[in-house]
This record gives C-alpha cells, structure tokens and sequence, in this order.
C-alpha cells in the first residue's frame, strides 16, 4: 500500500505556501508543505484548527479566495503539469473530473432545489458532455455503487429528504463519477454520528478497492487516520511536522506535538485518572513562533528551538524536531 | 417501567421516573399539531452525589432534550423529578427560580453559550447577583476567585468572550455554573467542539473540580472515550429511551444491548495494530417522530434471536446482573416470559449473545 | 474544530461567529460614524443645527411673532434681514432658529418614542413567543395596514388645540410598528441561544433576561430604525404644519415657515428655500448617520468599515 519504490507520484506538493493579506498582518496559514501522494493509496492529513490543513487540500484545486494566496514558489504537480501555472480553465476541466473534492457538511454542499440525481448526473453533463439520459442512468449507476438503497426511486428525492449519511453518500457519488485519480476528502465523517462514520469508512475504502482512486483524507481525528490510512502527515501551525507511515506513526512518533496529541485521547479501557494535556493553545497564524512553531507548548524545548526552525527531513518518516533524529524522548508522560 | 434501584444505598440526589418530552409538529394551514416527536420517551436514572452519570447515544437519541428537560429549560410532557429530596417539576416562580442554582449546565456550544456584549466578569456575576450570594467588591473578588479554580488569569474578568479561544470560553461557562455552588451539573458536549489537545485540559478541570467540590455531573457526550473516561455509570440512548445502564467498566466490558455492542466497535482508535471484528450497524436511526414498534432497535439489530416478536413487545429495562440494566428480552434473564413472546410471533427463544470478547481481542 | 477557508476564521484571536457577531459597543457605533468622512459633516451639520436651536434666543435679534411694521413685509435677504421677511414683516432668520428648535425636537422626541416603544414591543413578543407574541404582533400587522399619514391626519384633526407634545406623542405612537418587528426579529434570534438558557438555568426571572440579554441585542437595528425615524418624523410634521395641521400658529417650525410663502412661492423664494434647506440637509444628514450606523450591525454588507 505505501508506494514509495513507486517511481512517480500521482500528486507532488512542493514548497506549498498559502498567506492570507488581512489587515492584522500576514496570515501564514500553510508554510512551506511539501508531500507527494501516490497512485491509489490514501494518505491521512491530521490537525486541530488552525493547523492549516484544510487550506492545504483548498490549495491543491486553487480554490482559495483574496485576501488568501498562495504565494510564488509554490508548485503542486498533477500527472505531470504544474496546476498553479495552468490557466484557470484547465484547472476548473481537472477539478470535479481528474481531482475531486468531499467536504465536511453534506447538507451544504448540495443544493436544496434540485433533486440529488440531478446533481449526480449535473457532473457527468459538465465534464463528459453526456446526454441528459445517459447522464441519469450513470447517477443512478453512481447513487448505487454507493450503497443507496433503491437508487432509481432515491435519484428523485431532494438532500432534506435524505438523513446526513445518505447525503454523505451522494456528494462520494458526485465525487466519484468521473472516476477521477484523486479524491480530497476534507472531515468527510465529522459531521456524521459514529455507526454511520463507519458505514462511510468502509464505503470509502470499498470504492478505492474498485476505482484506484488514491485519497488525501484531511481529518482531526487520529483514530480515523488509523483506520484507513496508509501514511499521514502530521500538521501543526501551517506546517508538516510529522511524516510517517501510519504503523510507525502509533508505534513510535517522533514529533513531541504527534506524541502529545496520542496521549490526549481518552481510550476506552485506558483506565488513568488523568489524561495528558498539552499546555496553551494553538498560536495566531499571523505571530508563529519564531523558531519551532511548538516549542512554548513542548516540555522538552531547549535554547536552539527558539533561534533555529527545525526542518522535515527526508524519509519515509521524519519529524520536524531538533531532537528527531536521535530519537525524540517521551515528551508528555502519563500521569496515573 | 422499573426503575434502576440505588447502586450503593446512598439517596440519590436527582431521580428522574418515566421523564417524557415530546413536541408537538406542527403543519397545516392552521398549526395544528399533527404528529408528535417523542424526543424523550419514559426515562428514569438516579444521579448520587459526588457521581457522574454519562448519558452516550447518537444525534437525534433525546440526549440534549433530556438533559434540558431535567433543568426543565425545556418543560416535560410527563414523569417526576425530585432533587434532594423535592419535587423539582411542582415548583413554581420564586421557588423554582431559587432551586435552580442548585442544578447547573455546561453547554456543547462555547460561541453561543455566553453573551458577546457582556465582559466575562459580568456573565460569571450573573448568578451571584441573582441569588444574592455576594454583590460589589466581594461578587468581584468572587469571580476572580472562580477564574483562578478554573484556570484563567482574574484580570480576563474585564475581557469580551470574543478575545478568547473555544477552550478558554469552555472555561468562563464552567466559572458562571459554578458561582452558584451547584450540587448537580448537566453537561451538554462539554468538550465536542474542542480540539483533542484542548479537551484533554477541560475533561482533567472538570475531574478536578469534581473532586475539589464534590459535584454530580449529568455528562452528556456522543463520544463514547470520553464518556468511560468520565463516567461511573452510564447510561445508553436510543430514539429518546435508556437501553441500557450500568457501571462504566461493565458496560464496556460486557457489554448487553446489540446496540451497545456495536457503538463501540465503530469508533476508530487510533491503533492500527488493533485489528477488530467490526459490528457495522446497517442503516440510519429511525426518526423519532415515526418510532418503529416494539423495541424501537430492532430495525438494526443483529441479535441472533430476533424475530417478530421483537416488533411487538417493547422490551422493559430489566436487571440482567448485577446493576447492569438493558432493554432486550432476548437477552436472558428476562421478565417477558417465552410464551408471551411466542404469542406474538416469536420463534426464536432468548439466547445470550456476548460478540465482545472476541471484539476486544488483539490481533 | 475544522478550519475553514475564509481569512477570518484561520483561529487569528476571533474565530467564525465572532466577526458576523459585532459585540455593538457605543464605541463601536461612534468609531463608525465618525471615522468617516460623510459621517464626519453629518455630525458637524447637526451639531451646528443643534447649537443654533439652543441659541436661539442669544443670537436672534428679534422674538419670532415680532412685527417689523408695514414697510418691512415680504423683505428679500438683505444684510440687516439675512433670511428676508415674511408677509406679516417677521425675522425668517428669527423663526428659522426657533423653528428648528421646535422641529428638531418633535423630531427627536417622537423617532425616540417610536424606538423605545417599538423595542419593548418587539423584544417582548420575541422572547415570550407563542400566545402573546401572536396578540402583540397581530395588533401591530392590524395597525401597519393603515397608513400613517392617514392615522396621523385622523388623530391631528380631531385633536383640537394640539400641543408640540401632543404631536411627538402622535408622531411617535404611530411610528413604531416597523421597529417592533426589526426588535422582534432579534429578540427570535437570540431566544434560543444557549447563553439564555444558561440566565434561565442560572434562575434569572424572565424579566431581567428580557431587560438584560434581549433587549441589548436588539439595540443595534432599532438604532438604524430610529435614526431614520427621525427623518421621517421631520417631513411629516413639516407635511402637517404645511397643511396648517401640525403645531398651531404663531409657533415657527420648518413646515410652517414654508407654508407662509406658499400663496407667492415664486416671489418670497426665500421663505421656502431656507427651510427647505434645512429640511433636506437634515435628512440628508440623518439617513447617513444611520448608513453608518448599519456598518457596526452588518459589517459584512458594506466596505470600507
């Protein structure tokens, strides 16, 4: 599943950085991501608020609005050609069709007057000019590959008349029509109750089986990472600090902030009194820290982490920590 | 219905009996109301001082209605509650009015909870004032006081609710609640729209305060980690009834209900080694204004003895071992006796049904 | 806990709901209005009105029903009469300063009332809800399909011997059921926040709420309501004292200055241009205060806040 013998990546993001000009300053919001995503497999993206994960899957379709830019030097390479200097109208051919995009709130990314079969087939009108019956017989087609109960019937119903996770269900249809290469899928499950984040996990996974679709699954929760991904990438104040293969990630983060945010979490069966916390909150993007972004939350900073700004080294895991590479001790210890 | 009897002899401090709360939905040129949401449908649990009960269940499950209903924010169709030892539902004006610093609320939302034009000292003043328990300088040196417990500088007292993060506004709602010195606090979500390393800071204030005050806690969460981390006993919900109740530990160990059985196994942990047989529960709650009948879980359920019956009878919340309470009379012991579920179709007898030891197993 | 896209919500110190959310201090409200150009000579201009209406009888040079005598009817400006004379030889300048001391303050008086009654009003409905918000917005839709110059003629004409304040309470009494329902539009809004229920948990009487949390929230839109109000106010009762309805001669206001050169409009310009003028820089004046004011409410809605 982790392809990096692979010799070319599907996606390569380099030096990606995305700065929103307000008047309270310069919001470095992504700073300088680089990641590749490779044919079919699905790579987790993790990060509280702020941590500028979701303005890096919107940056990957150019979808970021003034006083948002994403600033020169940045390069994200899609099969070959560099999405940032293409003209906007190749852009908009590729986005819904060879890269497509799940967001987090299914009742908003539809729209309430039209019914969900139109909006199905709406895609495959746009990107395949097919005809308007051929094009609902490839909703109907989508609407079931999703697991939609009597798609035919359902194709006819609007989003209010569908529960949250049969809306889920019909944007992964919209989504996957065109059988594009890449799905970005931004909290596809937060808004969803846990039985029915279950159904579409599986779904998800069953469909990537099927199409070779690979995923970047951008999401606050490490247990999903867990679940179904293959690498992650660990984001924290606009940056990647962690890159590992999910296994090596649970097994031995090197990133004190990784480590921190895996002892947080309550388990069940855990058993300890009190959980671990990492101190203070998330910075503004518009004042980092200089240095390491987490040193005035990391209880093993030192003198360097606030004059040097650690880099993410090569790898197939890696942390951007001054103490990475010997090994990060345990940051945040269990207090029972 | 029965009632879960005190689990360790003590009084508790708020019984709640057969509680209902159902809104009327209104259509029709003329507002009349022409079904009804059985939002919470017969509840009762007992909370004892110094405990925390956790109610879990999925959206839509009567969790919020019911921890409203308790505080009567949201005024009951139906049932009784006393707290310490008064008949909190025949109150009235002044009286419910003074009863009520006694029961307080920490809301899921930390934008919506607390008003944008009034500074953090007035909110948390509020309360104080209201129930003439300091004024002037000494309600001033109450709230910084308050502040302090719940770890925030006093000077933010003179702050805007907007200057500050989700964490730190969780924080001044916790302060207003306990200006009052409650005994019982419903908490809604407290921690749901947190981060994972900013929730972890509220759940050890909240246990600390708990510890430090002696309070009752009514945690109300979707999140099934946070509430064994939490809870003594918990208790859960589905289509606005109580499936099941019993001690943290066992609940999760043994866990009764096919209902419960599954809600754990579809939370994702973050251990990839971890892998489970995976209970996926097909299909979506169905609405409470339409329950099915009998035992409302039955659409979904995947118990080996279900069969028609489990359409008919609706299921008692019975005593299946010791303080371990669950709603499903194919789950032996059981009061509704064979031949009565025969009688209404039944051909399956109840059989025990345990898939969670091989769910817990690591492989 | 996701971020989203727009600059706003990146967790720079206010995240998504405060920027829709203006906490609305009088501060805010005055940085708006004065941190403008246009709100800048609104405010000059009705400070200056305002300073002269309260000078009036300082700087005035005559009383405003003196008679100049027979040779000094219908005078043009002239240095001596800057505003020129009327038919029955009085100062217009004279009447003029007390006339916007009158009209400013029906004016003022009567949007005030509107506001104040149509906020209770409102607010109170909003927040009770159900029977009581029906019977108190009902009996407000029954008034709104009257129009108000039709309620304000009826009422003046059968009021005989009508008073400056028994004009601001005509004036006013029929004014607020736009206000109410812009109060009662916040007043739904906030009903259901979860920081009223917390006042309700907390044992708040429903009053102190209403006093407290509701009402404050619905000041900032029948502020607007009411500055406009305002406007209103004056071209009505300068309509009135026109139509010889409004406040009873001798009293000068702006509406009865011009009806006293009505009947030779075309010679005594003077007697309409000046307090028209007035009239008109007024509203003028008001309605970009309140577009100002607006700024604070929907900061979204227009640039340059």
């Amino acid at each position: 599943m982790t392809a990096p013998t692979a010799p070319s990546p599907l996606l390569r993001v380099e030096h990606l950085r995305t700065y929103f000009h307000t008047r309270s300053g310069i919001a470095r919001a992504v700073d300088d991501v680089s990641f590749d995503v490779y044919p079919g497999e699905t790579i987790g993206v993790v990060g509280e608020s702020g941590s500028g994960k979701s303005v890096t899957a919107l940056s990957l379709l150019r979808l970021i609005d003034p006083p948002g830019r994403i600033e020169a030097g940045s390069r994200i390479i899609f099969e070959g050609r560099d999405l940032l200097t293409a003209p906007e109208e190749d852009v908009r051919r590729i986005r819904g069709n060879r890269i497509s995009m799940v967001f987090q709130e299914p009742m908003t990314a539809l729209n309430p007057v039209f019914t969900v079969g139109d909006q199905v087939a709406e895609v495959a009108r746009v990107h395949d000019r097919a005809s308007r019956k051929a094009a609902w017989e490839r909703a109907v087609e989508m609407l079931s590959l999703v697991g939609i109960p009597s798609p035919r019937e359902r194709a006819l119903q609007y989003p209010h008349e569908m529960s949250g996770g049969m809306r889920q269900r019909v944007l992964i249809a919209m989504a996957l029509v065109m059988r594009p290469a890449l799905l970005i899928a931004d909290e596809p499950t937060t808004a969803l109750d846990v039985t029915i984040q279950a159904q579409i996990l599986e779904l998800l996974a069953d469909l990537q089986q099927k199409f070779g679709t690979a995923i970047v699954l951008i999401t606050h929760d490490l247990g999903v990472v867990a679940e179904v991904a293959s690498r992650a990438l660990v984001m924290y104040g606009g940056q990647v600090v962690e890159r590992a293969p999910v296994r090596e990630l649970f097994a031995n983060p090197k990133h004190p902030y990784t480590q921190g945010l895996l002892r947080a979490m309550p388990r069940v069966g855990q058993g300890l009194d009190r959980l671990v916390t990492i101190p203070g909150t998330v910075p503004a993007p518009t004042a980092w820290p200089t240095g390491c972004r987490f040193r005035d939350r990391c209880p093993l900073a030192f003198d360097r982490c606030a004059t040097e700004a650690p880099m993410l080294p090569d790898g197939a895991h890696g942390a951007r920590c001054h103490l990475a590479e010997a090994g990060t001790p345990v940051a945040f210890a269990d207090r029972a | 219905m029965t009632v879960p009897p005190s689990a360790r002899g003590a009084t508790p401090l708020l019984s709640v009996r057969n509680l209902a709360t159902h809104f009327p939905v209104r259509t029709g040129l003329f507002g009349r109301p022409k079904a009804v949401v059985r939002a919470v449908d017969g509840v009762s649990l007992d909370v004892y001082p110094g405990e925390t009960l956790g109610i879990v269940g999925e959206s839509g499950c009567g969790k919020t209605t019911l921890g409203r209903s308790i505080l009567r924010l949201i005024e009951p169709t139906a049932g009784t509650i006393e707290f310490d030892g008064v008949d909190f539902r025949a109150l009235r004006g002044a009286a419910l009015r003074g009863m009520r610093r006694h029961l307080q609320i920490i809301f899921q939302d930390p934008f919506s909870s607390l008003n944008p034009r009034l500074t953090v000292g007035t909110t948390i003043k509020e309360g104080l004032l209201v129930h003439r328990i300091a004024e002037g300088a000494a309600a001033d040196a109450r709230v910084a006081k308050l502040l302090d417990e719940v770890g925030m500088q006093p000077a933010y007292a003179s702050r805007y609710p907007h200057e500050f993060s989700g964490g730190q506004r969780q924080r001044i709602g916790i302060a207003r609640a306990l200006a009052v010195e409650p005994k019982l606090i419903v908490c809604d979500e407290p921690v749901s729209a947190l981060d994972v390393s900013v929730q972890a800071q509220v759940i050890n204030l909240l246990k600390d305060l708990q510890k430090s005050r002696g309070l009752a806690y009514l945690f109300i969460a979707h999140d099934l980690s946070v509430v064994e981390h939490m809870a003594d006993r918990v208790a859960v919900m589905y289509l606005g009834r109580v499936m099941e109740l019993a001690s943290a530990g066992d609940l999760y160990r043994e866990p009764l209900m096919p209902y419960t059985q599954a809600l754990p196994s579809a939370v994702p942990t973050p251990d990839p080694e971890r892998k489970r047989m995976r209970i996926v529960l097909s299909g979506d709650p169905p609405s409470p204004a339409n329950p099915p009948s009998g035992c409302v879980f039955h659409p979904r359920c995947h118990h080996p003895a279900r069969d028609a019956s489990c359409s008919v009878i609706a299921p008692p919340l019975e005593e299946k071992a010791a303080q371990h309470w669950c709603a499903c009379f194919k789950q032996p012991p059981t009061v509704v006796p064979w031949d009565a579920q025969k009688g209404a179709g039944g051909t399956h007898p109840p059989e025990r049904h345990l898939p969670v030891q091989a769910l817990h197993q690591r492989g | 806990m996701a971020d989203t896209p727009a600059v706003a919500n990146l967790a720079i110190a206010p995240p998504a709901t405060v920027v829709a959310e203006t906490v609305g201090t009088t501060r805010d409200y005055w940085r708006a209005i004065w941190g403008n150009t246009g709100g800048k000579v609104a405010i000059a201009f009705l400070s200056l009105l305002i300073l002269l209406a309260l000078l009036a009888s300082v700087i005035a040079a005559h009383s405003p029903s003196e008679l100049l005598g027979p040779e000094l009817t219908s005078r043009p400006p002239s240095w001596a009469y800057p505003f020129g004379t009327d038919v029955l030889s009085r100062d217009v300048l004279t009447r003029m300063l007390y006339g916007t001391r009158i009209s400013l303050r029906i004016a003022l008086l009567a949007a005030t009332l509107s506001g104040v009654v149509g906020l209770l009003w409102g607010a109170t409905a909003g927040y009770l809800g159900g029977a009581i918000d029906a019977l108190l917005m009902r009996s407000v839709d029954m008034f709104l399909a009257i129009p108000r110059v039709l309620l304000v003629l009826t009422v003046v004409s059968l009021w005989p011997d009508l008073s400056p304040d028994g004009l601001v309470l005509v004036l006013g009494l029929t004014g607020w059921f736009g206000v109410s329902r812009l109060a009662r539009a916040q007043a739904l809004g906030i009903r259901h926040r979860e920081f009223v229920s917390a006042a309700h948990a907390l044992g708040v009487s429903r009053y102190r709420v209403l006093v407290r949390h509701v009402v404050p929230h619905a000041l900032g839109p029948v502020l607007v309501a009411t500055t406009i109000g305002v406007g209103h106010v004056l071209v009505l009762e300068a309509g009135l004292s026109f139509l010889g309805l409004g406040v009873r001669p001798p009293t000068p206001t702006w509406g009865s200055i011009i009806a006293d050169g009505s009947e030779s409009y075309q010679v005594t310009w003077w007697l309409t241009v000046f307090p028209g003028m007035a009239l008109i820089g007024t509203s003028l004046a008001v309605n970009a205060i309140a577009h100002r004011l607006r700024v604070v409410i929907h900061p979204r809605q227009l640039p340059g806040r």
